[in-house]
């Protein structure tokens, strides 16, 4: 298994239905994962304050979890509203974005998308991001939970990144 | 919560994720918290149960839906918090909209001796525009975890656990506990005069009537306030963060999410800004039905500063739009005309249906009028 098919399993045996999104450069190689092993149907859209706004609907719905997924940058950062109305008003919302590979990220060249740091992304979205409300879910909708919060916490690798790296005994 | 994919490890093999066990909930605070509110609950004289999101966060309508009975509770939802137990046969007073809302619900919360907030966010959009000052620390607050009463806080009880508990120690009533539901407005007036936002409420409380609920995705604006005069359903909106564009997105979501044909409410400012993700809908087979309020304004803004300009908007002609959208557009000025659209959406299935309602400028809810008024009478009194 993939990482990319190993949260997808993880995202919907924690009530996810869906993924809303919209693809860029960074976020090509994870939408083509999303596309070809079927876990969870995309419905990209047109904007990603929409795809946020409708992420968010969907998980507040019927103990859903929501899934917005988008690319680095340009399209993460314009996110960036819809994340904190879900984050403010407690739904539960799982923000996917590609990002810089390993090997450009140390390439000594400004990258695309980058809009201060590579981690300005990161910085931004630590503010409101949604892992407060799903530390704190419980049976029975800790579906909209602890497993993917733990994977992030107890595999976060390469600095403070919220990245997803592969179980250590498969690296 | 936040996931960032270097896209050169998209492929890398991985196990399957590990569930993560709760954390154990300590029994014997959850016992005495438990014990202290319903000690407080029956020592009140009047006391009333305020629901909030978190109650549909966590899953719990059915289970506060029955606690309220079995405790002989009157429930209101917060206003972020309408659209919650709608359907669960709560004892289901309304919602808590202080200036804004019904006089017998504002009483019933305001003059409580007992108010029980459950999973309510304290924002200024729940509790600013009260008639009367809720003193805070006299009720009790079950939120983020942790519940505060009096001047004590127990840390660490999760809602369903306190839920749970609270029901072990409440038998089920002998006798059913009923109160008498606020009766929304039904019966519009199909004629020729033009159409006001309580016609809009009175058109689909008919529709419902009729045809069964929808869920309801609404926008912020006077559409918003508009959907407190229907009648309690499943809503989505952003009724704390207060949010402009959310509500046709957030139809798509429901759609998608729950196979249920939404209502989208939006007025024409929030649809410049994401009324386009309409045109999604043909490719996934969705057909909301959307209620453009369209008065050619920032007309909540205008409530609040009337002397400006750029409250002004242009009249795009939506409606026309649509067709090339892959939906059907009509625009309607008349009551009449409003009826026979939204019939039409109704029956008409497969393609999003995007009913433009002209809306004179200066013509709002009853609820919009009323918190305008008090969020003014407050301002005045802060600074005078």
């Amino acid at each position: 298994m993939t990482l990319t098919e190993s949260l997808l399993h993880a995202l919907k045996a924690h009530g996810a239905r869906q993924i809303f999104g919209i693809p860029g450069d960074f976020a090509l190689p994870y939408f083509r994962i999303i596309e070809e092993s079927k876990i969870l149907p995309l419905h990209t859209l047109s904007h990603e304050p929409g795809v946020g706004f409708a992420a968010d609907a969907a998980g507040r719905i019927g103990g859903g979890l929501g899934v917005a997924a988008v690319t680095y940058g340009a399209g993460a950062l314009n996110m960036i509203n819809s994340v904190a109305a879900a984050y403010a008003e407690k739904s539960p919302l799982v923000v996917l974005s590609g990002g810089p590979g390993r090997g450009e990220s140390n390439s000594g060249l400004l990258l695309h998308h980058q809009a201060k740091t590579l981690d300005s992304q990161f910085q931004i979205f630590r503010e409101i991001r949604c892992v407060w409300t799903m530390q704190r879910a419980r049976p029975p909708t800790s579906r909209a939970s602890s497993p993917i919060a733990c994977a992030t916490r107890s595999r976060c690798t390469s600095r403070s990144r919220a990245t997803w790296s592969p179980s250590p005994a498969q690296r | 919560m936040y996931i960032e994919i270097p896209r050169d490890m998209v492929a890398q093999p991985c196990a399957a994720v590990i569930a993560e066990p709760s954390p154990a909930v300590d029994g014997e605070a959850l016992q005495a918290c438990v014990a202290e509110i319903l000690e407080r609950i029956g020592r009140a004289s009047a006391p009333v149960l305020m629901v909030g999101v978190e109650v549909r966060r966590f899953g719990l309508e059915d289970k506060v839906a029955e606690l309220s009975r079995r405790l002989g509770l009157p429930v209101v939802t917060s206003f972020m918090g309408r659209g919650l137990l709608a359907d669960h046969g709560a004892p289901l007073m309304g919602t808590y909209m202080g200036l804004a809302g019904l006089p017998e619900v504002t009483r019933l919360v305001e003059d409580s001796d007992g108010l029980f907030l459950l999973g309510v966010i304290i924002s200024d959009t729940n509790f600013a525009v009260s008639e009367k000052h809720i003193d805070l620390r006299k009720t009790i607050q079950a939120l983020e975890g942790r519940v505060t009463m009096g001047y004590h806080t127990y840390p660490r009880i999760p809602l369903d656990a306190l839920v749970d508990g609270l029901l072990a120690c409440v038998p089920p009533a002998a006798k059913h506990f009923e109160v008498s539901r606020p009766a929304f407005p039904h019966g519009l007036v199909a004629d020729e005069a033009t159409i006001a936002p309580a016609d809009v409420a009175l058109a689909v409380n008919d529709l419902m009537a009729e045809h069964g609920k929808l869920p309801i995705a609404s926008d912020m604006g006077d559409c918003l306030f508009t959907a407190m005069d229907i009648e309690h359903t499943a809503l989505v909106a952003p009724g704390y963060y207060a949010t402009m564009g959310f509500g046709v997105p957030a139809g798509l979501g429901l759609q998608a999410a729950t196979g249920q044909r939404p209502l989208i409410l939006v007025g024409d400012g929030a649809f410049q800004m994401t009324g386009w993700e309409l045109g999604n809908c043909r490719r996934y087979g969705w057909d909301p039905i959307v209620l453009l309020f369209n008065n050619s304004s920032w007309e909540m803004l205008r409530t609040f500063q009337p002397e400006s300009g750029f409250n002004d908007l242009d009249d795009w002609g939506f409606a026309q739009m649509a067709a090339g959208m892959g939906g059907d557009g009509v625009r309607v000025h008349t009551r009449a005309q409003l009826k026979q659209a939204l019939d039409r959406a109704m029956t008409t299935r497969g393609r999003f249906q995007l009913i433009e309602v002209m809306i004179p400028r200066g013509v709002l809810s009853e609820t919009l009028s009323r918190f305008v008024a008090g969020v003014k009478r407050l301002n005045a009194a802060k600074s005078g």
